[in-house]
Order: structure tokens, then C-alpha cells, then sequence
């Protein structure tokens, strides 16, 4: 059983550059805010904060970033933080949201009037032959994992994907020392130039790409591009990775294939909006063709069709972290507008500035819709390729639930427990949604995404229940037959 | 929250034991020595390790003390004994 409930004005889920800037504004306005993350401390994916410093002499962390910054500005407001807790249920309930927390292996309950989503991104994947092998690991993650244990995915890594990210994965990697075996992006740079364009409306920006690009260069790491990889290959852990040539759908052409030996294979494509939460509460999701994904409806204050809910940052559609923090401040804006408050920082605090928004979530948008995953990549499965990793569900399973005529994700969800596993669907749901639209030949706009359940996450009922004794269960006398 | 320094201690994973730096979590220092299979598929099989590296994917689920904890977001702990998760 829960303790008795803790009143917020507002609740903020999710500490990143959107949710910490989202509490930090609203505590200005005077109201009682709970920020709640699942992690120790604030700064998000992208500015994760280091969590050990090895040989922090010699080198250069911690490097005082924006997420030091953030963190320490965090610090010196008046929220409320609840970290290391994670937010399994909400439910909206007489004017409130209640939502439901565990932290220390206990549960909590946080009720508050406005409720503001800023769950940021998760990781979009798609299933290979040898995924499931450890030592291969998330694009994101693998930054995660260098962000906040400063520590190497492997010996020899392959990046594969699509996007940015392998950039971003390549720099963290070099800057540490580490070795990349080669770097494979479904990309062509013809594709890449599309959005120079967006690029050159952020100068900065574009210096820091063109920086990880030379980097990559000058340490002489092969960059195949217009190539994905074909397969993943080893004894309980990741040995050799197959690569080759894909076409312009990404689909596999059988030539310039070459292997690499390899101990960590970091792959991704972008990013995609948390909205589980905006899911279950029932804020009406749309297709974005352009990123190729579902996303709630927020108008430019995030405000959603929900009274009193709204959802910041990359929940909202992936735009990045500059584009997260405008959007925060203009939610707090509207939040302050409609409750007649203004801020007490006043003149110090950054006013929302919508050319900067625009300017800054079109780079973002631009960026992540480079990572939108083709049809090609669903048409070279083998029958026994591992598609859904919690269930074991097989690419041919898949193909022979589809044949049998289950066309929603749903319906393949409960034909083959494909989504139905401890992740939740995170790292095969979109994907299979892919399958769906490739086999069936119908656009990704039809293919509903599967229904949300909670809990949010897996937790032990132990963390929910008080201790009790069985005796004292109340059980009703069982009904005659 | 914050880690600092180099101080090591020793914790065990399938009866051997590794070092692990302070903040470190229990996926990261393995990794470090070189582990990266933490579990087996309760359904396939197969060998698993930590693969989202940040709580969502459950892949890298260990046994501690009778609780399934995430390995990538649990920090190690002196003396810990870290078992393989059975599924029974």
C-alpha cells in the first residue's frame, strides 16, 4: 500500500532539458512543483550526468557542460525531486492526476492539478539477425553508457544505422581512446544534404558536425556509406559483423559485403517520443510522415485535448534539446497566463522566444528525419531471426500470424506475444509495425499503434504491497458449484 | 548521486569476483572485465546482455538477493553477490 498521498500544484515526469527547465519555471511562478526521474539525478539522456570519473586527473572529465549547469540551477529552485522513482501508473481523477510512483523499494502516490509530460525519447531499433547477442547495444545507449559510466561499449566497435547519432556515438568513442572498426550508415551523402539546408540556419550546429565528421576522417575509420549490416555472428557474445550495400529503400543488394571482427555493435535509428504515458492518460496520438512516427497533438504550448496536461520536449515530437527548453518555457507561459501568476524572477528569467523554437526544432526535426527507417530493412528476414527480443517471437512467426490474417499490432500481439514482454513493446512494436505496413502494402498511417498497458514498468508487487499475513487477506467464502 | 574518484571494491557475479569503481553500475564494471552475458532468454535460450543501457529494455536483468534488478542502472556494492536470474 501506498503512503498517504503527496499534493503538487504541478507534477513534471521526466527531469531532461524540457521537464527541468518545465519545474524551474513553474516553482518561479510561485506554485508547489514535484519533478519525478528515473534516474539520480537531472540532465536526461543527453546531458546525462556522469556517474564515475575514472582517472579523473588525467582527463578531462568532468567537462562542466550544460548539464552541470542545468543541475546546478536545478538545485538552487524550489522543486521538489523525486530521482531514482519510477511513475508505473497514472490515472486522472476528480480534477487531478494521481500518479504512481515507486522509489527506495516503496510505493508513493503524487496527486497534483497540471500534470506536464516531458518523458523526452526513446530509442528506435530494428531487429538483425544477432541482435540479441551481447555486446550489441542501442546507438543512444552506447552514449548513455559513455556519458554516464564513462566507459567503452568494446575493443572494436561497429556503428551502424542511420542518423546522427552515429556521430555522436563516433566522437564520444574517439574522445575516449576507443577503437570503431568501421562505421555503417544506410545513408548516402546525397541524403545527407538535404538537410544542409536546415544545417545552415544553425551555424553552430553545423561546426560541431562537420567537427565529428573530420574527426572520423582524420582517424582514418571506415565510413561505409549507402551500407547496413546483414548480420551479427558469434559465440554467446558479438564476433563478426557482415555488412554490405543496401539500395535506396535500404534494402539489401547482395554486393561490396565485407565482415569485421568486432566485440560491441552500437546501431539505432533516431529517436522516437515516449508517449506511453500521453497514450494511456488518452491525448490523441497522429502519424508524423515526416519522422515516421506516432506523436500526441500538443499546440505550441503543449497543451494537449487533456485539461491541465500538457507534454514538452521531445515527448512532443523529437526536436532536440534546444528546441525541448523553448517549449518548456512557452508550457510555463501558458501555465502562468491562464493562472494569472507571473514570474518572480522576472526580467532574469529567458523569455520564449518562438523564432528560436522554430528555428531550433526544424534543425532537430530535419536531423531525426534522416533516421526514419526504410521498407528495405523488412524484406530480408530470415524465418528464424529474432524479432521481438523479450519474447523470442521470430521473424517468421511474424510473417505466418500476418498470413493467417492478424493486420493490427494488436492482433500480432496477441497471436505471438510480439511487444507483450517485460520492454513493453519498446524495441520491437515500431518495427513490427513496419513489417505490418511492408507486407500488407499499406502506408504506416493505418497501422494503429499497439494499446498501452500499465505498469509503465516492470516492478516488484513487493514494492507495492505493505508486508501481510495471508490469514488476514480477506477472502470471500468460494461459490457453490 | 554523484561518484567520485578511484576507489575499487570487490563484488561477485556467478561466484567470481570483480572489481568495480564507486558509481559504477553492476552492467558497467562487468563489461569493464569483460562479461557482457548476464543472463539467458527465459524463452529461446539464448545469452543476453545489457542492450538499452538505460532501464527500458530489461536485458540485462540480474538476481540480487532474491530481486531482479536492472544491472545497467544498479550500482555494485561491496560484497554484493550478483546471481544469474533463474527463470525457473
Amino acid at each position: 500500500m501506498a503512503e498517504d498521498p503527496l499534493l503538487f500544484d504541478v507534477v513534471v515526469i521526466g527531469a531532461g532539458p524540457a521537464g527541468a527547465v518545465a519545474a524551474m519555471e513553474v516553482s518561479r511562478l510561485g506554485l508547489k512543483v514535484a519533478l519525478i526521474d528515473e534516474n539520480r539525478a537531472a540532465g536526461g539522456q543527453v546531458w546525462r550526468a556522469p556517474q564515475v570519473f575514472r582517472d579523473a586527473t588525467d582527463r578531462k572529465f568532468p567537462r562542466p557542460g550544460v548539464g552541470e549547469k542545468l543541475r546546478h540551477a536545478l538545485a538552487g529552485e524550489n522543486v521538489t525531486e523525486f530521482f531514482e522513482a519510477r511513475v508505473w501508473h497514472i490515472e486522472a481523477h476528480d480534477d487531478q492526476y494521481v500518479c504512481s510512483l515507486t522509489k527506495d523499494e516503496k510505493a508513493q502516490t503524487i496527486c497534483a492539478d497540471i500534470l506536464i509530460l516531458a518523458t523526452g525519447a526513446q530509442e528506435r531499433v530494428v531487429p538483425i539477425s544477432g541482435w540479441t547477442l551481447p555486446g550489441v547495444m542501442g546507438l543512444a545507449a552506447s552514449t548513455a553508457l559513455m556519458k554516464g559510466q564513462d566507459l567503452l561499449p568494446g575493443k572494436q566497435i561497429v556503428l551502424a544505422g542511420a542518423g546522427p547519432l552515429l556521430f555522436v556515438a563516433a566522437h564520444e568513442i574517439i574522445s575516449r581512446g576507443g577503437t570503431i572498426a568501421a562505421i555503417v550508415d544506410c545513408n548516402r551523402p546525397s541524403d545527407w544534404l538535404l538537410w544542409a539546408f536546415n544545417l545552415a540556419l544553425r551555424p553552430d550546429q553545423a561546426l560541431l558536425g562537420l567537427g565529428w565528421l573530420r574527426e572520423v576522417l582524420w582517424h582514418g575509420i571506415p565510413y561505409l556509406s549507402g551500407c547496413g549490416v546483414y548480420g551479427i555472428t558469434g559465440n554467446g557474445k558479438v564476433q563478426q559483423v557482415r555488412v554490405g550495400q543496401v539500395d535506396r529503400q535500404w534494402k539489401r543488394t547482395q554486393k561490396r559485403i565485407s565482415s569485421f571482427d568486432a566485440d560491441a555493435v552500437c546501431m539505432g535509428f533516431g529517436l522516437t517520443p515516449a508517449n506511453e504515458y500521453a497514450q494511456h492518460l488518452g491525448v490523441e496520438l497522429q502519424f508524423d510522415k515526416q519522422q515516421g512516427y506516432w506523436r500526441p497533438i500538443v499546440d505550441r504550448f503543449g497543451l494537449t485535448s487533456r485539461t491541465n496536461l500538457y507534454i514538452v520536449g521531445d515527448a512532443a515530437g523529437v526536436s532536440g534539446a534546444l528546441a525541448a527548453q523553448s517549449h518548456a518555457i512557452s508550457a510555463c507561459e501558458r501555465i502562468a497566463q491562464i493562472k494569472g501568476l507571473s514570474s518572480k524572477s522576472g526580467a532574469a528569467r529567458k523569455l520564449y522566444n518562438a523564432a528560436e523554437y522554430t528555428i531550433a526544432a526544424q534543425l532537430g526535426r530535419a536531423m531525426n528525419a534522416l533516421t526514419k527507417p526504410k521498407p528495405g530493412l523488412f524484406t530480408d528476414f530470415a524465418d528464424d531471426d529474432i524479432f521481438c527480443r523479450c519474447e523470442d517471437v521470430t521473424a517468421g512467426q511474424l510473417d505466418a500470424a500476418i498470413n493467417a490474417g492478424n493486420h493490427t499490432l494488436d492482433g500480432l500481439k496477441s497471436v505471438t506475444r510480439c511487444g507483450m514482454g517485460p520492454c513493453g513493446g519498446r524495441f520491437c512494436s515500431d518495427a513490427a509495425g513496419r513489417m505490418l505496413s511492408v507486407r500488407l502494402n499499406k502506408p504506416l498511417h493505418d497501422i494503429a499503434p499497439a494499446s498501452c498497458r500499465t505498469p509503465f514498468r516492470p516492478l516488484p508487487l513487493a514494492d507495492i504491497s505493505k508486508d501481510f499475513k495471508y490469514e488476514d487477506l480477506p477472502l470471500s467464502k468460494p461459490s457453490p458449484l | 548521486m554523484r561518484a567520485t574518484g578511484q576507489t575499487m571494491f570487490n563484488f561477485t557475479f556467478r561466484g567470481i569476483s570483480y572489481g568495480a569503481f564507486e558509481g559504477e553500475s553492476i552492467a558497467a564494471a562487468l563489461l569493464r572485465c569483460g562479461v557482457v552475458e548476464l543472463r539467458s532468454s527465459p524463452v529461446g535460450g539464448g545469452a543476453r546482455g545489457a542492450f538499452c543501457w538505460m532501464g527500458i529494455c530489461q536485458e540485462c536483468l540480474v538476481d540480487i538477493d532474491g530481486k531482479r534488478l536492472e544491472a545497467c542502472r544498479t550500482p555494485a556494492r561491496e560484497g554484493q553477490v550478483v546471481s544469474v536470474v533463474d527463470y525457473g
